[in-house]
């Protein structure tokens, strides 16, 4: 079904609509969940927190594309438990992911700090622009959908070794992007 | 900055970049097969400049002189006479340019491979296979001036047939490839 139609059901408080999206997307958004949290019972959980946040927000929300704006919402409600979770071993892949990102903004300086997200969020987007598209895609499916690098290289077209290269190039690049805009030292 | 705050940055970013890494479809590899194609037709053409076998017949010599269709003596005129005339053993020691494995076989004959080395004898029979570029003596007990002796080294459209024949003129055993 086009998502413009499962959106119709949306609007029209069809329950069918969440049967249709689960249908369409739900392996996308399983997987998506299980990487963060690796577990599957958590993940079931917050797939189906992320089908009632998209429930109560549509209408009067009309996403586009729409499997971006459920990734969005599973992907919070997905960190928001991580969060919850932390007494607990972490070892999921985005743990891993995680642990990259440590290395490249360890910094000695605390006025990292005092930046809102939503300037560090500008940062980024003004980062990723000056990206190519492959890049971004590869930096996003690593640090935003926490994909493994198997995946990632299957989707571009790249072998795992080149991924690995590539993300730590644009890791680097990005390190000296904060430096440059003084977010980290 | 802790990698959660950049996470959390990260996760309020624009929904075209998101957009963007989700459309992204997975690619295939282009391969370059135009010069991939072109690469290997100048390796093709440098290995046969280098090296003279490289994908053609095996090459043959006599001493110093490579076999060809025009026929080459083997023996000087007066050893020539003395084999006509009382048919002893013939001897035609060749140097042979060939791939590892090409056999090499006589229709009459014996065939010894020699030790480039020592001159000892490897192997012999009718039908050698080659070690490679090797010495190849091949031995005909009581030749005669009458007969026509062969030899082939390898198979197929590269093979090479060797030709000993008896030139009555001169009274010298000749030998040809082709």
């Amino acid at each position: 079904m086009e998502d413009k139609a499962i959106i119709a059901l949306f609007f029209a408080r069809s329950e069918r609509a969440i049967e249709e999206l689960n249908g369409k997307y739900g392996k996308v958004f399983t997987a998506l969940a299980n990487r963060i949290l690796n577990d599957p019972q958590d993940a079931e959980e917050c797939v189906s927190d992320a089908y009632l946040g998209a429930w109560n927000t549509i209408p009067p929300q009309n996403p586009d594309p729409l499997l971006t704006y459920v990734c969005r919402i599973l992907r919070n409600r997905c960190i928001a438990r991580y969060h919850a979770n932390t007494a607990q071993k972490r070892n999921s892949i985005y743990d891993v992911a995680l642990e990259e990102l440590e290395e490249t903004l360890a910094s000695a300086s605390r006025v990292e700090e005092t930046l809102e997200t939503r300037e560090l969020t500008a940062l980024i987007q003004r980062f990723l622009d000056r990206q190519s598209r492959e890049d971004r895609v590869i930096f996003l499916r690593r640090y935003y959908y926490a994909e493994p690098y198997g995946e990632i290289a299957k989707r571009v077209g790249l072998t795992e070794k080149n991924v690995s290269v590539r993300l730590s190039r644009i890791r680097g690049k990005l390190r000296s992007f904060l430096k440059e805009k003084e977010v980290i030292a | 900055m802790r990698a959660e705050t950049f996470s959390a940055a990260l996760g309020e970013i624009d929904d075209r970049y998101l957009a963007e890494a989700e459309t992204c479809l997975p690619q295939k590899r282009v391969i370059p097969w135009k010069a991939l194609c072109c690469a290997a037709a100048c390796l093709a053409l440098i290995a046969s400049v280098l090296l003279p076998n490289f994908g053609g017949a095996p090459g043959v010599r006599l001493g110093d002189t490579v076999l060809t269709g025009q026929p080459v003596p083997v023996a000087p005129a007066a050893r020539g006479v003395m084999l006509a005339m009382v048919n002893p053993s013939l001897d035609v020691t060749l140097e042979i340019t060939a791939p590892k494995g090409t056999v090499i076989t006589a229709e009459a004959g014996e065939l010894r491979l020699l030790d480039p080395e020592t001159g000892e004898v490897t192997g012999s029979g009718t039908a050698v296979p080659l070690p490679g570029d090797c010495v190849v003596c091949w031995c005909i007990t009581a030749a005669d001036p009458g007969e026509t002796y062969m030899a082939v080294i390898g198979e197929g459209a590269r093979s090479r047939r060797l030709t000993l024949q008896y030139d009555s003129e001169t009274q010298i055993w000749m030998i040809f490839c082709e």
